[in-house]
């Protein structure tokens, strides 16, 4: 009563697989961006720290200002300069001072972020320069090939000493 | 030139049996080298150029705060000012303590040791704007910062 019947079964038909993933690709090409985030890193100063008492400590001599105006320029110890001269100043003037210098930013309410963008990329590039410098006269290599201990012991010997005055215009600062 | 027969013989089809496996392993490579995007901007910012950048290498212990111009299909509702964006909405500066608090309670305790908040700012912000929220986040105790930028060419 039952005839089995042999009779192949045929393969399974595969070819709207590629379009399956073509359109997964695609998805994700569409939903996914691939920007990579990155960043000037900069540490800010701990909430409760008086920054009057700090300043007293620092005689004038080994204080650099720096300054932007209203109008987006730049103002190094009252006198105008370049941005593109400042790697340079900072680097003598740390150079030169050692561990008890002080850099003091103070940004116009009214300036611009690009420019005290540029200024802080400069003072990074300056202190870059410096522990470089550094990690290279006291292990022989460059500072971002030195052990996280090594690390540890150029960023004592060479310090990141920067205030940061907070004027948002409302406490009556500078116009 | 009775040197060379012709014979007729019929080309093979192209065999595709392979090309889905190649296909999958270009969307594998997509699916790990990029990220899906978490928030709609609501504001359009462009960073600025610099050299001395740093990636940031961990993704669960960044936290974004958006700082721009209400995008343009949004001008019509929240005007044409700066405005700072905290995760989907616009946010005020007292806002931020709460957003990088609330942040931080989120991440896992080894993440909050090196929590850094990237500060997506347009370069033509006003640094009013930039140091109030550097005060929110000294409040806040994220001490960790990054001014997201671009690598000059």
């Amino acid at each position: 009563m039952f005839h089995h019947f042999s009779h192949n079964v045929p393969g399974l038909n595969t070819t709207s697989t590629a379009d399956i993933s073509f359109m997964l690709l695609i998805f994700f090409l569409v939903t996914t961006s691939m920007d990579v985030d990155k960043g000037l890193s900069r540490q800010l100063p701990p909430p409760e720290l008086k920054k009057e008492s700090e300043q007293t400590n620092v005689s004038k001599s080994n204080l650099m200002t720096l300054q932007i105006t209203s109008d987006n320029r730049l103002l190094v110890d009252d006198q105008p300069a370049d941005i593109s001269k400042l790697r340079n100043r900072i680097e003598e003037f740390v150079h030169s001072r050692g561990k008890r210098h002080l850099i003091s930013i103070k940004a116009d309410p009214n300036s611009n972020y690009n420019t005290y963008f540029q200024i802080q990329n400069e003072i990074v590039a300056a202190y870059n320069v410096i522990r470089n410098q550094c990690a290279i006269q006291k292990y022989g290599r460059r500072y971002d090939l030195c052990s996280q201990d090594e690390k540890e012991i150029i960023k004592d010997l060479c310090p990141q000493r920067i205030a940061e005055d907070y004027n948002t215009g409302e406490e009556g600062g500078t116009k | 030139m009775s040197m060379f027969h012709r014979k007729e013989h019929i080309v093979p089809g192209l065999n595709t049996a392979s090309l889905p496996d190649l296909i999958f392993s270009v969307l594998f490579f997509f699916m790990i080298v990029t990220h899906m995007r978490k928030v709609v901007l609501k504001v359009q910012y462009k960073v600025p150029q610099g050299t001395e950048l740093t990636r940031l290498t961990k993704k669960s212990a960044v936290s974004n705060i958006y700082i721009g111009k209400p995008s343009r299909d949004m001008q019509a509702t929240a005007g044409n000012t700066t405005r700072i964006q905290l995760n989907d909405k616009y946010a005020s500066v007292s806002d931020v303590i709460d957003y990088v608090s609330a942040e931080k309670n989120r991440m896992s305790p080894e993440d909050q040791q090196q929590m850094t908040v990237s500060i997506k700012a347009d370069k033509n912000t006003r640094m009013n704007v930039i140091t109030d929220v550097k005060q929110a986040l000294r409040q806040a105790k994220a001490l960790r910062i990054s001014y997201s930028a671009v690598e000059r060419k």
